[in-house]
Formats: C-alpha cells, structure tokens, sequence
C-alpha cells in the first residue's frame, strides 16, 4: 500500500518534469563576464530558463567540453581557444538570421583571424594584458616590455613585482621586448627569451593570475602585469594605480558568445545571443564587471565615468594589437617547458 | 557463524561499491590513458611514448641557470627535479607537524577526559574551513607590509622597510602546510598514546631509568605506530598538495601536484604524460607507505616479544 503510493507520488513527479516544456539554457562562461540581472531579465522577457557556469582559464573550458557531451549551450572561449575548438569541431555554425544585432559591433573586433565572417562566434568582450603601477611607489614607471628586464630599473621594486602565471603571457613580454613574434617563437627566440626571464625572475614576487589585482590595490606590489579589466577593477579601489600599454606592443584579446556544436536548444541560444548583443544590455555587464564591450552601439557618455578613463577601455593602436594563435603542439610544448624551466 | 559472515559482507558492500566507483575506475582510466598515445587530447591506441617522455633526461644533472654558475644545479629530467623538491618540502612539513603535534598529543593524553574531549574538538577547528580560504588568508599575514610584519614593526623587531622575505617562497609553503596538516599528525599519535600503558613508565623510572631513557627506550617505540601513521597521512598529502604551491609559493617554484595540473589543464594537454606521473607519483607512495608500515610493524612485534 504504501510502496504503491510512493510510485504514485513518483510516476506523478516525473510526468509533471516532462511535461513542462520550459526550455532551460546552460551557460559555462568567464566568471565576471554577465552580469545576473541581465540573464534574470532576459528570463522574464522570453520565458527561457538560463543557469551558468564558470571557468577561469581557455584551458579549463576545453577540458570540460572537450569530449562534446558536456551538456552546454554556451560557452565564452578567447580568440586562440575559438580557433582551437572550431578545429575539434566543437563550435556550431552561426545563423546570422537569427542575430539581428550583429551589426552593433565593432569592427575593431570583427573579422579576425579566428572569426572570419563570424562564422562560429560573437566576439563579446575585449581587453589587453599591459602593465600596471602604483604611481605612489614607482619613481621611474615603464614604458616598455624591454623596461621589465632591465636590473637596475627592477631593483628598486624588487619583491614588489608580479607577472602573469601563464606561460603565453610571459613569454610575449620577453619576445615582444627582443623585437620578435610572440605568435612563431622559434626554439633559438625562447631561448633567448628564457634568459631575459631567468634574469627577471629574482625581482618577482609572484607570478599570479588570479589575484594580481588584488595585491596590486592593497600596495603589497607596485607594478603587475594583469588584464585590463582585471586593472580597472583595482583601479576603482585604488585611484594610485595608473595603467600602460608598452610601446613594443601589447598582448590583446577577444572573448567570444559560441554555441556548442552539442547544444539541442541551438534556437534558444540564438535568442539568448542577440539579445547579449543589446547595447543596453551589453553596457549593464561592462559597467559591473569592468570589461569592455565590443559593441558600438554603446553611447560613449552611458558607460561609467570611472571606466571610461580606466585601463579597460584603453585600445591599442591596431599594429600594436598582439592576438595569440593557437601554437600547435610542438610549439605549445616548447612555451610550456620555457616556463616549467623558469620555475624549476 | 556463517550467517554472520554473510551478513558482515553487507556491511562492506557501501564502501566497495563507493571505492569501486569512485577509487578503482578513475585509477584505472589513469593507468590506462597512461599507455594511450596523445592526441587531442587522447588516442586509444598502445604507445609507451609518456614513459619515454617521463624519463627523458634521465638521472643526469644541469645548470639550473646556464648563465649564472652560483644558481647550482638541478637534474635535467623535470619529474625528477620538481619530484625532488616535493620530496623535501613534504619531510620538512612531516619534520615541522611532528615537532609540533608529537607534544600537543602527549599533552592532550595527559587531561582530564573532559578537557581531552574540548582540546580534541579544538585541533579539529582548521579543517571546518576551506583550504583555499585559510591559503588566502596566510597570504595576509605573511605578505609584504602584511599583519605579521606590521606587527613585528611595532616591536621594533623589524626596521621600517624590513621584510621578513618569508612570503612567496618554499618556507612559506611549508608553514602552510604544517598548519594544515596538523591535525593528521596529532589524531594517530594521540590514539596510539592513549592506549599506552602508563604504569610502564613509572616501571622504568624504578628500574632508574632517567626521563630520557624512558622517552626514547619506552613511550617512543610503543607510540611508534601513531607517529608513523601521522607522518604517512602527513607526507602523502603534502606531496600531492596543489593550493598551497600555487598561492603562498607564489607559483615560482612547481611541486608535482601544480605539475600534473598543468599536464592536463594547460593547451597544448598532455593526458599520458599527466597520468604516467601520477600514476608514477601513486606507486612511488605506495610502495613507501607499505615500506614504513612494515618497518614499524616490525618494532611493534620486537618491542612485544
């Protein structure tokens, strides 16, 4: 009697389950990337349900959803990460029919190497990695990558000095400041590199990704190589930390909007997509989380004044634009073992 | 009897099927991708090419920097070299959770059963909270103008710009880790010591033994297998350790958790080489802890006989 009650309860359960259609889209995107009120809104205007997920490196989004049953819609991959998963055919194609608003972005960052077309993806957000100061501590402040390698400039910041903890990042300041490609490094340029890096490394007090904003707003370092929006965010808490893009040039990148080829609400993510693409919902994200939009029908005077002259929205001129490629195995494996020796 | 063999069976048939799905099928997804041939990220096809990789090198020894003589050396093969320096951070944070849990236990056995109860709920306070958090947290008392070092400025022990250059380096790793570890040290000793038999003491100190012979020749070889079993639990976690490396190391020096990490979680992934390492870092501790425990089985059937 009782058994049979249970499954009664049971049978009753799962049919309402089914029975609702209400879609549900599953999100796996940069942490700090869209703001809650926005997926809460576009919830309430369209009836589709949103739950996101977070990822803090390109590495760790394919590894989740290398094997194509990891059960997302949408992912937020960066340019090199967008190359690679369009080859592992991992990303669906676009319908451009379906996103209207692809016409409010920017052609600054539309049509690159990766994207040709926007063909598999949104390009959402941009920001560069330069470096950051603490105009209170550092007398004689950067210019330049080459300026990061110099001892006796190093010197009086010695302890107080932090580098990205990605071997790509890394390796791009040394490449960059010997005046060579930080995307074909060549087995003779990283070992020329490495030295540059092995003579830095003593005046470093960490390499750092996650939290070099943090110790960069609290004074314990005074200069850091760090993301932009990461910066702005120390920035708005630290009005002592100014921002440069040194003069070789800068590594900059694009985090994108891509439906995975898995996705069986390929539609629903359409909508969600260009709906993203709203400039006013686009603004909401790049006031809260500090990184900037690539949409251009943004009006310049709504964007936070505190932004607006922070390192986020701090471009690059285009030949100073550093986009990193997908390296491919061998070459990969040649800037990882550069940064293994360099903490061995 | 047998009914109650059966039935005792039953007991253990949560545990099997929880370490049969969650223990034995990962080891063996790791075993086997470990002999797979590398790809994007994995063929499954035969190849021995990580083992090749694991030991390229061999046992032969460079510069560790080729432009600085006075750097010293390091061994070429980078499993053996981060291996190496996991080796020693882990001993030295076993030594450090000794030197410390070894006295707090024998403290703790000699309370009343009241205060043993409130001091044994105590050590257990660290591991309430998450390891990254309390990682964190030690960054701010040990960094750079951090509370410990403003706190020794006010002393006077410290000059206005001294540091105690303590935060991100191998030392502060370790302290770290000593704290966190604490508690795996000071449970086994404190066990093994409350069941030691007291009387056996003042039996020695009649036979005139001093306080030192008595610890060394009579509490030490009885509380023998507690110590080991918390050096074990100790050493075999901080060799594994990845938040500490990353957060109080600064992520300048790699230790072989942080190193397997990046085999699977860094482009271009390298799954075989990640599994043989682990797989290589598995055997190497099992083989030490069944070692350790024989050895200390082997005292415990002396000192009975």
């Amino acid at each position: 009697m009782r058994l049979s009650r249970l499954l009664a309860i049971f049978c009753l359960a799962t049919a309402s389950v089914t029975a609702a259609p209400a879609q549900t889209l599953k999100l796996l995107v940069w942490e700090e990337y869209l703001d809650p009120s926005v997926l809460k809104a576009f919830t309430k205007e369209t009836g589709i349900k949103v739950v996101e997920d977070n990822f803090d490196d390109n590495e760790g989004l394919m590894a989740k959803t290398g094997t194509g049953k990891s059960g997302y819609d949408i992912v937020s991959p960066s340019d090199y990460a967008v190359q690679i998963m369009v080859r592992r055919k991992l990303l669906a194609e676009l319908d451009h029919a379906a996103l209207k608003n692809l016409k409010n972005l920017s052609p600054d960052f539309t049509d690159l190497y990766y994207n040709r077309g926007q063909k598999f993806a949104v390009p959402y957000t941009w920001g560069t990695s330069g470096l950051a100061y603490n105009k209170k501590k550092v007398k004689n402040p950067p210019a330049s990558w080459a300026d990061m390698f110099e001892v006796e400039k190093l010197q009086p910041l010695k302890g107080r000095i932090s580098m990205l903890d990605d071997a790509r990042e890394v390796a791009a300041t040394a490449l960059l400041a010997l005046g060579l490609d930080p995307n074909t490094g060549k087995p003779g340029d990283l070992e020329k590199a490495a030295v540059l890096l092995r003579r830095q490394k003593p005046f470093l007090a960490k390499y750092d990704s996650a939290s070099a904003e943090d110790s960069l707003a609290s004074g314990e370092t005074w200069l850091a190589q760090g993301f932009s929006g990461d910066i702005a965010t120390a920035q708005a808490e630290n009005p002592d930390i100014a921002y440069i893009l040194p003069k070789e040039g800068v590594s900059f990148f694009v985090d994108n909007l891509c439906i995975l080829q898995e996705s069986k609400n390929k539609a629903a993510a359409h909508v969600l997509l260009d709906y993203l693409m709203r400039p006013e919902v686009a603004l909401v994200s790049m006031n809260a989380m500090k990184f900037a939009s690539t949409n251009k029908a943004i009006k310049a005077e709504e964007i936070d004044e505190s932004l607006r002259s922070s390192a986020a929205l701090m471009l690059p001129a285009r030949e100073k634009r550093v986009l990193f490629m997908d390296p491919g195995q061998e070459m990969g494996d040649a800037f990882e073992a550069l940064f293994n020796d360099l903490k061995n | 009897m047998m009914g109650r063999l059966r039935w005792s069976w039953f007991l253990m048939l949560p545990a099997l099927l929880w370490l049969g799905v969650f223990f034995v099928v990962p080891l063996g997804m790791t075993a086997v991708a470990a002999f797979a041939r590398r790809g994007e990220p994995l063929e499954w096809t035969f190849s021995m090419a990580a083992w090749v990789e694991l030991g390229r090198g061999g046992f032969g020894v460079v510069a560790r920097d080729p432009d600085d003589a006075a750097a010293g050396w390091r061994f070429q093969n980078e499993a053996l070299a981060v291996g190496w320096r996991t080796f020693w951070v882990s001993a030295a944070t076993t030594a450090g959770a000794f030197l410390i849990g070894f006295p707090a236990a024998l403290f703790m056995v000699r309370r009343s059963a009241r205060w043993r109860r409130v001091l044994y709920g105590l050590i257990m306070i660290p591991l309430v909270a998450n390891s990254l958090i309390l990682a964190y947290a030690w960054v701010t008392l040990l960094r750079r103008d951090g509370l410990v070092e403003k706190f020794l400025r006010t002393l006077g022990v410290l000059g206005e710009d001294g540091s105690l250059g303590l935060i991100y380096t191998p030392s502060a790793v370790v302290l770290g880790m000593i704290y966190w570890y604490l508690p795996f040290m000071v449970y086994p000793v404190y066990s093994s010591l409350e069941k030691f038999d007291w009387r056996l003491l003042e039996a020695a100190a009649d036979l005139g033994a001093t306080a030192w012979q008595r610890l060394v020749h009579v509490l030490w070889p009885l509380s023998l297998p507690g110590i080991m079993t918390g050096c074990l639990l100790v050493f075999v976690q901080a060799a594994g350790t990845l938040v500490f490396p990353e957060l109080l190391g600064g992520s300048k020096t790699r230790l072989l958790g942080p190193l397997i990490h990046d085999k699977f979680l860094s482009y271009p992934e390298n799954y075989p080489l990640g599994s043989a390492l682990a797989l290589a870092l598995m055997i190497l501790t099992t083989f030490g802890v069944w070692q350790a425990l024989r050895v200390s089985g082997e005292r415990k059937d002396n000192s009975v006989s």
